[in-house]
């Protein structure tokens, strides 16, 4: 009798997003801004106005992979983890703790709630000027 | 496991026959009984109201169907009804009585929908099969509105033959009443064509002196010819799968040749033949059994040939004697009782038995949560415009399932169900992910399931808010969800076609998934106000985000999350953090499933967030899971259903990986010994009574969590104080004193448990304790962890390459009172842990309770 079984073997896995990829950053400034419409931050479970922050905007080599978690900006050890994509490879962090964020600080990329990453950055802050939104942009 | 009759010692012992039992439950104008549970070929009578109505009844196969006893009046509501069997020349007891019921009780707004089972129909079937009946009623098949085929008097999965056969493109449904109370249509089905020829069905070679012989691979509808030893045994017609013949004649006998072909439309060519050969005694294997735990008084088989004689031994004495897939039991079980299941067909017994030891606890399998299939169900997709969130604009649409008329798009909201008042309010909040996808469609699945409860379930598009991240986000995504709240809200008191006048706001429940998990916690909270006249009376939150946009409290209503293990994404599973500090308002459950991913949850999310380095169930396998213990939570919060069981794991839900599911469950009203929160030091409970370590045993209490303090390792993902015990060697002893004797008549003993991982692979084989109760005499009864379930083993999390630690997840073991065979109503004055294994492990401990059950 004929064999006529199939077989061969399993398909290869796909290769899914690398949920974890983090891009390069290709530039950064960071701007003092102050609203006349605020914005919001969480603190201590209750929601509170801000009508001033520190603008962080990075253009990075790729897109951060679409996930639960968020991509944060470590500006020496403070974790600005309110973000906006504002272009294909472009983001906004915000920094509402503004005397936290000191000049020359090392500047890195991150996952929200993962420790930071380890290694040497070129990238430093430096707050480029304080502006006044009088349209109160968001 | 399969052990040699030859190895174990049995005993008929007293003339025991098992009672049968009748399909429950019974309704008034039901013209049927279903008898099932008892011999082949068993006589049976049936009492009605202390009458025999129907004496020496020929009972057949008890299997697939059972039997069914025509009656000759139709039921009337509160007469009392059962049966008992004649075999082997015993009379057994009666069965239970069965007290016939109204079905409008049951169901106010009408019968359940008729399922067409199997679907799909095809040109030229010729018999369909219709679930979800009400035993007794009356069902029937239409094509093209037209009546083709009908069976008064169904049993509650019942074959129709259906005169002519399907015309291609007909519609068919499934329709039936009872009492002059008519049930919703089926769902609708065109009959498909089924290209020629059909496969060959398989054919599972009987054994020597079997009347029955199981084919499956049947084509939904077609008939098929079976021959044996060339010669026809007659045509048959079935619904799709598997079919079983019985009542063959004389028993086949070993080396005859069976063989069988199928046809759906005449003149069309017949499948190739299946063939097969009838195999000696000795090819009879054990049957395979469900889990069986202390005070079962049935068995329940997994396995098992139809036409089967099947004996029940404990401790080598017959305790039950029958049919399957139900054996009653002449008395209850008792932990530790060795159990033997025998099978036998006509005069050829099985040289094997299946055997079990009885569990103090191992739960029955109970039907699928969200099996409650009661109304057709309509669909819409709303848009209400744009809304402003955090001085954002954005838009306020999704999808709703309702109850409806009849399935379909904007269909009548179901009249009879809203003729009996509001229904409630599913809420579901998808997480962050590619915002090209229509990820709210990704839980249409589960929206189904609600709302053919009686549920009106909507999911919200929030992909608007993928471009930002960060906690203020989660409470955009939470004030967004609200705002599709108030946009019902307007419906409803807007006099909608669909919904006005038709939501209960005063029960809505939420569910969330990752950043939405998190959202439906904030919509509890300050940051995302309740609109007015809405109570949240329930919250699922499915691997829920931690982005600080909460105090992690959940109040006020019961809590669930699903965890994951093998979560890509939030991989520090930060729902523990919300389990760990919800209130028991009344209660609270976590769900940690081994091998189940971040996004498999979700229709639309197609990538695996842990890129295959974990073994994964099937995504069909995590949607069960969400639909089992999602619909369980919301039956019980939305419709005051009792099925809690499911999450406090007294039942399991059919179809459900539950061994992948470790649950922690805690409820209000129970006597906390220890839960560690006290901050009176390990020496003392939170009773406030004193503690003890002897035999070298080490404990102490330990943050459980990642940043708090002392930890015992990095291991621990949740957001409470336990207790880490260890021990050098066997023996070494915890002892928790209560205030005041305690009596545990009625009562269990309850502890979250879990091996203490290091963060690496874990070590081969498991590990346990015994817990024990001391009276007040001083003696202490013992039971073992493995009798109740046993430890659930760590998660091997180190395959990953992004937060490797295998994490410690306690879940709750049971310890039943009656367990322990303590004398009764004997008085306990404290709790034992024992770590006797002696593999040096550490356990963790929280808490510590006694609960009344």
């Amino acid at each position: 009798m004929a064999d006529r079984s199939d077989t061969q073997p399993p398909e290869p896995s796909r290769r899914d997003p690398d949920l974890w990829f983090l891009p390069e950053i290709a530039r950064v400034e960071a701007v003092r801004r102050r609203y006349d419409e605020p914005r919001y931050r969480v603190r201590d479970g209750e929601l509170e106005e801000v009508y001033e922050a520190v603008e962080v905007t990075v253009e990075t080599s790729e897109p951060f992979p679409q996930r639960a978690l968020g991509p944060v900006l470590f500006v020496g050890p403070v974790e600005l983890s309110e973000s906006e994509q504002i272009g294909p490879a472009r983001y906004r962090f915000y920094g509402y703790d503004v005397e936290r964020l000191k000049d020359d600080a090392p500047i890195r990329l991150g996952w929200f709630g993962q420790p930071r990453p380890k290694g040497q950055t070129d990238l430093r802050f430096s707050l480029v000027d304080t502006r006044d939104d009088g349209r109160g942009r968001r | 496991m399969e052990r040699s009759r030859d190895e174990v010692r049995l005993s008929e012992g007293k003339r025991v026959l098992s009672p049968p039992y009748l399909a429950t439950p019974i309704y008034a104008c039901g013209t049927i009984v279903n008898v099932l549970g008892f011999a082949p070929d068993a006589r049976l009578d049936v009492e009605l109201d202390g009458t025999i109505v129907a004496a020496n009844f020929q009972a057949g196969a008890p299997y697939p169907v059972g039997a069914v006893v025509p009656l000759a009046a139709p039921l009337t509501v509160g007469q009392r009804l059962r049966a008992r069997q004649k075999a082997f020349g015993i009379t057994s007891g009666w069965s239970s009585p069965v007290l016939v019921r109204d079905h409008r009780l049951d169901f106010p707004a009408g019968l359940p929908r008729p399922e067409v089972d199997p679907p799909p129909v095809y040109e030229c079937g010729s018999r369909t099969g219709v679930s979800n009946l009400l035993v007794g009623c009356n069902v029937w098949i239409t094509a093209d509105g037209v009546e083709v085929g009908r069976v008064n008097g169904a049993v509650a999965h019942q074959g129709v033959n259906v005169n002519p056969f399907y015309g291609l493109g007909q519609t068919v449904r499934a329709w039936a009443d009872l009492c002059g109370d008519a049930s919703p249509p089926s769902k609708a089905w065109q009959a498909e064509r089924y290209p020629p020829p059909p496969p060959a069905p398989v054919i599972t070679a009987p054994v020597a002196g079997s009347t029955a012989v199981v084919l499956d691979g049947i084509v939904n509808g077609a008939r098929f010819d079976l021959t044996r030893g060339g010669v026809g045994v007659g045509t048959f017609r079935a619904w799709g799968g598997r079919f079983i013949v019985s009542g063959i004649s004389p028993p086949f006998a070993a080396g005859e040749s069976l063989s069988a072909t199928q046809q759906l439309c005449p003149g069309d060519p017949t499948s190739p033949p299946a063939t097969t050969v009838v195999q000696p005694c000795s090819a009879l294997r054990a049957p395979g059994v469900g889990p069986i735990q202390r005070g079962d008084t049935v068995v329940t088989l997994t396995d098992f040939v139809p036409d089967a004689r099947i004996r029940v031994y404990a401790n080598g004495t017959k305790i039950g004697d029958g049919g399957g897939p139900v054996v009653l039991l002449s008395r209850a079980l008792v932990a530790g009782d060795v159990v033997d299941v025998l099978q036998s067909v006509g005069s050829c017994t099985s040289n094997w038995v299946q055997e079990l030891t009885v569990r103090c606890v191992d739960p029955p399998v109970g039907g699928s949560p969200v099996g409650l299939d009661l109304f057709p169900v309509g669909w819409l997709d709303y848009d209400a415009g744009t809304t402003s969130v955090l001085g954002l604009t954005l838009r306020v649409r999704g999808s709703v399932a309702y109850p409806a008329e009849d399935d379909g798009n904007g269909q009548p909201f179901n009249h009879r169900l809203a003729g009996l008042g509001r229904v409630p309010f599913a809420v579901l909040i998808h997480g962050n992910h590619d915002d090209n996808v229509p990820n709210f469609r990704g839980y249409d699945y589960f929206q189904e399931q609600l709302a053919r409860m009686g549920i009106v379930a909507i999911s919200i598009d929030e992909n608007e808010s993928s471009a930002r991240s960060g906690a203020s986000n989660i409470v955009e995504r939470a004030q967004l969800g609200w705002a599709s709240v108030r946009h019902f809200q307007a419906l409803d008191g807007g006099g909608d076609p669909i919904f006005g006048g038709r939501i209960d706001f005063g029960r809505t429940g939420l569910m969330g998934h990752s950043r939405g998990g998190e959202a439906v916690v904030t919509m509890t909270k300050p940051a995302a106000p309740a609109p007015a006249g809405v109570t949240v009376v329930g919250v699922l939150a499915l691997a829920p985000t931690d982005w600080g946009a909460t105090n992690h409290e959940p109040v006020g209503y019961p809590f669930v999350t699903i965890l994951p293990a093998g979560d890509g994404d939030v991989v520090s599973n930060n729902g523990a953090l919300f389990y760990d500090k919800a209130h028991l308002d009344p209660y609270r459950c976590q769900l940690y499933v081994d091998n189940a991913n971040h996004n498999f949850f979700n229709r639309q999310w197609l990538n695996d967030d842990a890129r295959g380095v974990y073994p994964l169930i099937s995504r069909t396998d995590h949607e069960r899971i969400l639909s089992a213990y999602g619909g369980a939570f919301f039956r019980n919060v939305l419709l005051g259903h009792d099925t809690v069981g499911y999450l406090e794991e007294t039942v399991r839900p059919a179809g459900v990986l539950t061994a992948k599911v470790h649950i922690s469950f805690q409820r209000t009203g129970s006597l906390i010994m220890d839960n560690h929160e006290d901050g009176n030091g390990i020496g003392l409970n939170s009773l406030g009574q004193s503690t003890s370590q002897t035999a070298g045993l080490t404990a102490d209490e330990c943050s459980f969590s990642q940043a708090g303090a002392p930890t015992f390792n990095n291991t621990f993902y949740g957001l409470t104080t336990g207790m880490v015990a260890t021990t050098p060697r066997a023996g070494g002893t915890f002892r928790s004193r209560l205030a005041a004797p305690v009596d545990l008549t009625r009562r269990e003993v309850r502890v979250r448990v879990g091996e203490v991982s290091d963060g690496g692979s874990p070590p081969a084989g498991s590990t346990g304790f015994k817990l024990g109760l001391e009276t007040t005499t001083g003696a202490v009864f013992w039971v073992d962890s493995d009798g109740v379930g046993g430890v659930p083993r760590p998660f091997d999390r180190t395959a990953g390459t992004r937060l490797p630690r295998t994490k410690t997840m306690p879940s709750t073991l049971r310890f039943t009172a009656s367990c322990f065979a303590a004398p009764r109503k004997v008085r306990i004055r404290a709790i034992r842990l024992r770590l006797d294994r002696g593999d040096n492990r550490a356990l963790a401990f929280d808490d510590l309770e006694i609960v009344r059950v």
